[in-house]
């Protein structure tokens, strides 16, 4: 299992170099699916991302000394975080497939059901709880999701990042009795987010957006263009985790994503 | 006596020493533009800056194809050849 971590992670892919050394304190999560969840007696529900699990802890653990003492990111070396962030210890959870009504995180990826898988993300923070306990549509927890996903590094951040969504086991049932799966999930994600470009400029409350001169100097049509958060709909990673009770989803905000900073890898768990 | 390593002890962070200047500006110098934004904008007026300054020197630009990984062997191994220092410089 931390073999396959390792693998994923010293990937040009994954880019474990830039994770660790980026000031945005940026760190790997890992994602575990298959039959391996059970053998290694691995917590996927009720606080599945907290402590109390010795095999969540130590397999991100191992990995994270791995990655310090094999690597070398230490900080001040090459980790090199202006805050850091918990994760940076540990953070491993398995996948509840069981309770999952869509594909699981591995199938999606290519693997077989069967197979056991890790997958890692680059994070930056969370888990970032959604709290909603009113809706009673798909549209309405969609929108949800995407109202609370769109402060990821700054609402005016868009296009910049991706998305880590972990849909606790209430919300996945509203989700199921609306008809509503991944695909759902992420357009209306992205349909809520959208904003103009004229919407994110820089204004007199945040310096933070498109400089009011290059908004200006558009023409219409180019400053109407809406934008949603995510560049695209597969930035939106989801799985299912947590205990039965309790409308409160996470969210793990993602780094620099694509080829120029870190794309999710994911790794079969040989045999051994 | 025995030593025991803690494997977890991260409460010294790592120093790293600045390698040793030579006192002068001379000859080629490597401008880096890490790719973050307005790295140019740094870099443009360092350049101009320096031209003032040391107007004999020859200043060579070069970009990271992004700053979120480590700069191409081949990239380094062309600066180091070509050049006598660096200017490798980031902004945001």
């Amino acid at each position: 299992m931390v073999i396959a971590c390792v693998e994923a992670v010293c990937t040009d892919e994954f880019n474990i170099h830039g994770v660790m050394a980026t000031t945005m304190g940026a760190s790997p999560v890992i994602v575990v699916n298959g039959p391996v969840r059970e053998r290694l007696g691995m917590n996927m529900k009720l606080g599945a991302l907290g402590q109390g699990s010795r095999a969540n802890a130590t397999i991100g653990r191992a990995l994270r000394l791995a990655i310090r003492n094999i690597g070398g990111a230490r900080p001040g070396g090459t980790e090199r975080s202006t805050l850091g962030n918990p994760m940076k210890f540990t953070m491993c959870f398995p996948e509840w497939e069981e309770r999952n009504p869509w594909t699981p995180l591995h199938v999606e990826r290519g693997f077989a059901a069967g197979d056991s898988v890790v997958t890692a993300f680059a994070m930056s923070s969370g888990p970032t709880l959604i709290v909603d306990h009113d809706a009673r549509t798909g549209d309405h927890l969609a929108g949800s999701f995407g109202l609370c996903l769109d402060s990821i590094f700054h609402p005016r951040a868009h296009f910049a990042t991706e998305a880590l969504l972990v849909v606790a086991p209430e919300h996945v049932d509203t989700f199921a009795r609306d008809g509503y799966g991944k695909a759902e999930i992420r357009a209306r994600i992205q349909a809520v987010t959208a904003r103009s470009v004229e919407e994110l400029a820089a204004d007199e409350v945040s310096a933070v957006g498109f400089k009011p001169a290059l908004v200006e100097a558009m023409d219409e049509q180019a400053r109407a263009r809406k934008l949603p958060k995510f560049r695209r709909d597969e930035d939106i990673h989801i799985v299912v985790a947590g205990a039965e009770a309790g409308k409160f989803s996470g969210a793990f905000h993602g780094w620099v994503t694509g080829e120029v900073g870190s794309m999710p890898v994911s790794k079969i768990i040989e045999e051994v | 006596m025995t030593t025991i390593l803690d494997p977890t002890d991260e409460r010294v962070p790592v120093e790293r020493r600045v390698t040793p200047r030579s006192g002068r500006i001379a000859g080629n110098v490597a401008f880096l533009d890490i790719s973050k934004p307005k790295g140019n904008v740094l870099l443009d007026r360092l350049e101009a800056l320096l031209k003032a300054e040391a107007p004999g020197i020859q200043i060579n630009r070069y970009a990271k194809p992004t700053f979120a990984k480590p700069a191409p062997a081949d990239l380094r191994a062309q600066i180091a050849r070509d050049n006598d220092c660096v200017v490798e410089a980031l902004a945001d």
